[in-house]
């Protein structure tokens, strides 16, 4: 029985592993190891698979309670691990390409808004929920969720404009289309 | 503008950003975590022995401290021997009245600042020009302190009170002595038995050492003492110039309704004990705790001991509040400590653990894969032939 369960829950995850990789990498840029976010998902999801309704639901249950992990975890913390963040940088210089340059610099960027804002964004802008599931992984109206997505962009593009090493990025990039 | 297509442009690409961790490795890493949070075989209940023993080890740590500390605490509130006496006994007296006196507070002296003031000479040593004659109760303890008391004042008047007009309008009520005895120049050792005697009958355990020189009696001590199951008192007194003083050393007691003493009194006159209450009720007084206490203090006015009671009572609370504020601190420290403590084990011990169990787990997790795989094709051969040999014996039949 466990072993049904547990191929069942992985023929499951395996079609959303990769937005559900990029949300975790989004999310806690600066703050953690996105893997750890995704092994202790991955567990919790586990651990309450028999209350998931229907399988089409499944995404939207796996970042709820993705959501709901990185809260608890947020309490627990008390300092930002800056070294985590200096050393994600570091690999990521020996492995990227400029376009994967100027993610990590969205990323940056998107680290400085607050969570509700953060998370409505990698949601609808990366991982491509709706609003309407948005509102359900985040447990709160669709308004909000547009209000977040709106306030969100708007210090979204400030913070963007304000880095002089983005602008000269995104300068290279337009040159270079 | 440019701005916002920017925006879009980068969320686009971080959709389609390639994934740094597979599918593969999130299964494994999924595998894994499940063996360990299921207690599995690799190591699983070392790492919880270990962790659950070096929790519980600073867990106990911190509670044996916790507790050492609240002994500790608990020890410095018990009383030592330098906290004062519970209270001293009040006796005032009325001097309006001939009968009545009013004693002032007395200084208490120990023997050894007696000094050369007082000595006595060794008994059946006479001198030939003075006749000095030395006599002695047998129990009298010449090693005790004595105590000499300073001539008071016969003014105090604080236990009356005066209306406007200065007319007295009010004083408390006089209790006189049970029995009372003036000590001059001219008492006699015949009248000093007699006074053991009355004491003696009266429960008081009665001492005295007496100088006599030509005749007259010039130097008495006093040894006095009351040992009952309830109440404890002793009294020293000692004058060394009743010949050239007109005031008597007067002694006295205050009985019971047994005809027992129930206290001692020191005075030259004649009553000394003052009372507010009604009949012969003297709760106004307050009583020494003896414990071996030899000395009394006299004081004019009870507010003065209610005043020294009140001070003990803040010098305890103040003593007891820095206890309480240094334990505080303590225990803060030790919470804060703990705290680290444990964070430091979580991130950095835990983490250490589980990368080395993953190492191990890796070639389990291979030979359960291989095992398994080989019972899965087992599985399928064996169906394989029971379906053969099934169509032999439908072909059998069939033929039949």
């Amino acid at each position: 029985m466990s072993k049904k369960k547990q191929n069942e829950f992985l023929s499951l995850y395996e079609p959303v592993h990769d937005r559900f990789e990029r949300f975790c990498r989004a999310r806690v840029y600066g703050e953690m190891d996105h893997q750890d976010l995704m092994n202790e998902t991955l567990l919790k999801a586990y651990e309450k698979f028999d209350t998931l309704r229907s399988k089409e639901a499944f995404l939207s249950f796996l970042f709820s309670i993705s959501v709901r992990v990185l809260a608890n975890t947020n309490r627990k913390k008390k300092e930002t691990t800056k070294l985590n963040q200096e050393a994600f940088i570091v690999k990521d210089k020996n492995s990227q390409t400029d376009k994967n340059a100027e993610v990590f610099l969205l990323y940056r960027a998107m680290a400085k808004l607050s969570v509700e804002q953060k998370e409505c964004l990698i949601l609808f802008e990366i991982t491509g929920f709706s609003i309407k599931e948005i509102s359900e992984i985040q447990n709160t109206s669709e308004s909000n969720v547009k209000q977040r997505l709106r306030r969100g962009r708007i210090r979204l593009r400030e913070l963007l404009t304000e880095k002089s090493e983005f602008a000269q990025v995104s300068k290279g990039g337009q040159d270079g289309q | 503008m440019d701005n916002s297509f920017n925006m879009d442009k980068l969320f686009e690409q971080a959709s389609r950003i390639e994934t740094e961790v597979s599918f593969e490795d999130t299964k494994q890493a999924f595998m894994k975590s499940l063996i360990l949070s299921a207690g599995g075989v690799l190591a699983t209940k070392g790492v919880l022995k270990l962790l659950t023993t070096k929790k519980w080890l600073i867990m106990i740590s911190a509670i044996t401290t916790i507790s050492t500390a609240s002994v500790v605490a608990v020890m410095s509130f018990v009383p030592n021997d330098k906290e004062p006496i519970e209270a001293s006994q009040v006796i005032t007296t009325n001097a309006s009245d001939d009968q009545n006196i009013i004693q002032e507070e007395f200084v208490i002296e120990p023997l050894s600042e007696l000094g050369e003031n007082f000595q006595m000479e060794e008994d059946g040593v006479e001198d030939s020009n003075s006749d000095i004659i030395i006599f002695e109760s047998e129990d009298f303890d010449p090693t005790a302190d004595f105590i000499i008391y300073e001539e008071f004042d016969n003014d105090d008047t604080s236990h009356i009170e005066f209306d406007a007009n200065g007319n007295i309008a009010k004083t408390k009520k006089i209790i006189p002595y049970a029995e009372r005895f003036e000590i001059t120049s001219n008492t006699t050792e015949d009248e000093l038995r007699a006074m053991q005697t009355k004491a003696e009958e009266a429960g008081i355990k009665f001492n005295y050492k007496a100088k006599i020189k030509n005749n007259k009696l010039q130097r008495i001590s006093i040894q006095a003492k009351i040992d009952q199951r309830n109440n404890q008192q002793s009294m020293s007194i000692t004058s060394d110039d009743l010949k050239d003083s007109d005031a008597p050393v007067v002694f006295g007691w205050f009985e019971d309704d047994k005809g027992n003493a129930n206290e001692m009194g020191y005075g030259d006159e004649k009553n000394l004990k003052c009372c507010t209450g009604k009949g012969t009720n003297c709760s106004d007084h307050i009583h020494l705790d003896d414990g071996g206490y030899n000395n009394f203090i006299f004081s004019d006015d009870i507010e003065d001991a209610l005043d020294e009671l009140v001070d003990l009572e803040f010098e305890i609370s103040d003593d007891l509040k820095d206890v309480l504020e240094d334990l505080e601190d303590d225990l803060e420290k030790m919470g804060e400590e703990l705290e680290l403590t444990m964070n430091e084990i979580d991130m950095s011990e835990i983490n250490s653990i589980l990368d080395d169990l993953q190492l191990e787990t890796i070639d389990l997790m291979d030979e359960l894969e291989e095992q398994i795989e080989e019972l899965i094709l087992k599985g399928i051969d064996i169906k394989v032939e029971i379906d053969e040999d099934v169509k032999e014996e439908k072909e059998n039949k069939t033929e039949k």
